[in-house]
């Protein structure tokens, strides 16, 4: 039997659809519930690789810490400042969790081939964000080497003559003009004459990725309204 | 067959008065192997452009007279490898343009498949371009513009970013081309274009000159640096080599990367004295940028490895060694920090001012360093580190981009800083313009820095193969 790899996109809405919910709670149990389903989708359906999930989700995981103990200190008048923080704490966290989770779980290029291929993004977007992802270790070794320029320029003293914004112009400018290179390679070898192109690399929507996001959107409704029957879900936007 | 013909061709970018190109008349024709060469800013780019319906279509611009383009596959490979690749493998980057018509998927894999052979890329097809050396991305682009079997091939400089070893490999690689194929070329490795194309046009203030010989290569031509090398240049500089304690001293150098099989650097070790150029010369990866980035403090360094004026730059802090150093990067705008010439030359020193007119930037004073041209941004970049009045000056690849005359110019450029006496570190992959400076080159090889051995020979011409799946 072929293993079910999921469509990019497929797992996007997926994660989406279980996100919603806890957008939309200010209880505790209902972050909980998605979470634990936004992990089991994620081991079993889209392989996720533990150890690059935690490497991300612990530094971003302060970002819900300090919200749990903003509201614990600085609660609201009449507000129980625990159980908010608690509640909020459950709700930030389940979100980053779900996201890393598809971020860990796709590659950024399939991603932008599904665009392409199955949302029709034009393909000129589509190539300059390959270009773009691409040009991301680039920048970073740019970032470095004007860093160390302009120190050695002004002797390792931190001088008044180099303005601290002059980084960013630098940099910027590179980046315009490698863009403008790009630009030019993808027009000589014909992007932009093309109206419908193929795709050596394809990343097809199957049925089984129709039925996949069927199930999910059903199970996550499923569980939503048994929370609302039960009076469990408590509806608060933001 | 004519594959395109120009007629009284004149072409203007938007905003400026001045044609770059004018009155050109030019035909190319199918199996033509033309050389267009020329000083910077002469518009052999432009003209490059103009033939293979870039400009002004994608650059903007105005075009008057008759340009009549009569092939239907072309393909470009331009100067940067870094700024030509879109896609994340190999397989997809030499399958764009076929991608880009259309084309049937399979009927696609077998072209590539082809090319990938051709070119020895098999093993790399599902690697990132860009995690691979320049010189494979440049046989990439190559193999990209070849799977269209093009009728005429646009070349513009594509080996300004190789160095002596894959250059060579590239004009080979040109050699296997169908003879049909029509290559116009852009190009200032003189000695590497020269046996391989049949005609040679020099552009001259934008207008063409045919010419019946090939020109000189940098070795041989020109009345540059290298005529005062015999004559008034160790005339004029008296290198203390041996009567005081070197600039900079390297001992015992070593460095692995943590996923490296071998140290990229073992044992390395040279010594630098004021008055002296010495050159590291090496292929991609052998391990040039490495070291330059250990002597800049970019990597971490042993103790007792790197000595700057007898003081062991790994216990001290960056603040008392870059005193001593001026560090000019592949991009001589990492060094800008300023919005005019004149800013840029008053706050790198008392004598910046003073040393424009040398550089010959005192007619640029109030420019912008962004918008000169690039041999303009070397020159100040130069006249900055003379101004900085520091020992020692680490050059990163000086040459990239720059073409023939600008490279004579830059060689020329150096004899003030020797005859300031300062000491000049350059790494480089460029043998023929460090041949033509008074210095001592030492290749890096399997970490181990040995002398240089003579000038290697012309390039073999190979058998043609047919370039058709």
């Amino acid at each position: 039997m072929i293993p079910f790899v999921p469509n990019p996109l497929a797992l996007l809405i997926a994660e989406l659809s279980l996100m919603v919910p806890v957008l939309l709670a200010i209880d505790p149990y209902t972050p909980l519930v998605f979470f634990v389903m936004g992990l089991v989708n994620a081991v079993a359906v889209g392989k996720l690789r533990v150890i690059q999930f935690l490497k991300i989700l612990v530094p971003l995981s302060t970002v819900s810490l300090s919200l749990f103990f903003m509201n614990l200190l600085f609660p609201a008048q009449g507000v129980n400042g625990l159980a908010r923080g608690w509640a909020v704490f459950l709700r930030s966290f389940s979100l980053i969790s779900l996201s890393t989770a598809y971020i860990t779980m796709v590659s950024p290029y399939d991603v932008i081939r599904a665009l392409m291929q199955n949302w029709r993004l034009p393909y000129r977007i589509g190539y300059a964000l390959f270009a773009g992802w691409n040009t991301i270790p680039l920048i970073r070794r740019d970032i470095e080497l004007i860093q160390k320029a302009q120190d050695i320029r002004s002797g390792g003293q931190k001088s008044k003559k180099i303005p601290l914004s002059r980084l960013p112009v630098t940099l910027l400018s590179g980046i315009i003009l490698h863009g403008e290179r790009l630009s030019l390679s993808m027009a000589a070898r014909g992007l932009d004459r093309c109206k419908k192109r193929s795709f050596v690399v394809l990343v097809p929507w199957k049925r089984s990725d129709t039925v996949y996001d069927i199930l999910i959107i059903l199970t996550a409704a499923l569980w939503w309204i048994l929370l609302i029957h039960f009076h469990v879900f408590t509806f608060e936007l933001g | 067959m004519t594959l395109l013909r120009l007629k009284d061709l004149s072409f203007r970018f938007r905003g400026t008065k001045k044609a770059i190109l004018s009155n050109i008349n030019l035909e190319v024709r199918s199996g033509d192997r033309i050389l267009l060469y020329g000083d910077s800013g002469s518009g052999k780019s432009t003209l490059l452009g103009v033939m293979a319906a870039l400009a002004p279509e994608y650059v903007g611009g105005e075009l008057s007279g008759v340009r009549e383009l009569f092939y239907t596959r072309m393909g470009v490979v331009l100067q940067n490898p870094e700024a030509q690749i879109i896609t994340p493998t190999v397989e997809e980057e030499i399958a764009f343009p076929l991608e880009n018509q259309g084309m049937d998927p399979d009927l696609i894999r077998r072209k590539v498949g082809f090319q990938l052979k051709n070119f020895q890329l098999e093993a790399l097809k599902t690697r990132l371009p860009l995690s691979l050396s320049g010189g494979e991305c440049q046989r990439i682009s190559l193999a990209s513009a070849l799977v269209q079997e093009p009728e005429i091939l646009f070349l513009d400089e594509p080996t300004s970013y190789l160095d002596e070893d894959r250059a060579r490999q590239f004009f080979a690689d040109l050699e296997k081309l169908p003879a049909t194929t029509a290559v116009v070329l852009v190009e200032h490795r003189f000695e590497l274009a020269a046996p391989f194309c049949t005609q040679w046009f020099r552009l001259v203030h934008g207008a063409v000159e045919v010419q019946a010989t090939a020109p000189s290569p940098f070795l041989s031509g020109g009345p540059g640096f290298q005529n005062q090398v015999g004559g008034g240049f160790w005339g004029t500089t008296t290198p203390t080599a041996g009567a005081e304690e070197p600039i900079l001293r390297v001992r015992g150098l070593s460095h692995r990367y943590p996923e490296g099989e071998r140290a990229i650097l073992d044992g390395v070790g040279f010594t630098l004295r004021r008055g002296e150029i010495l050159a590291i010369q090496g292929s991609s990866g052998s391990g040039k940028t490495t070291l330059l980035k250990k002597l800049l403090g970019l990597l971490k360094s042993e103790r007792d490895t790197i000595y700057i004026h007898g003081d062991d730059i790994t216990l001290s802090k960056p603040q008392r060694y870059y005193r001593y150093m001026a560090y000019l990067s592949q991009n001589p705008e990492h060094l800008f920090v300023s919005d005019t010439v004149r800013g840029e030359l008053e706050s790198a020193g008392p004598e910046g001012l003073a040393l424009a007119r040398r550089f010959r930037l005192d007619h640029l004073l109030d420019r912008n360093p962004w918008k000169l041209s690039e041999g303009e941004k070397r020159r100040l970049s130069l006249c900055i580190a003379l101004a900085l009045d520091r020992d020692l000056i680490l050059m990163d690849e000086p040459t990239y981009g720059l073409d023939q005359e600008s490279r004579r110019e830059l060689a020329d450029l150096l004899l003030p800083l020797l005859e300031a006496q300062r000491a000049l570190l350059i790494v480089s992959h460029d043998t023929p313009f460090l041949r033509t400076l008074p210095c001592r080159i030492l290749r890096l090889t399997q970490g181990r820095l040995v002398d240089l051995p003579p000038p290697l020979e012309a390039p073999r011409r190979v058998d043609p193969v047919e370039a058709r799946p």
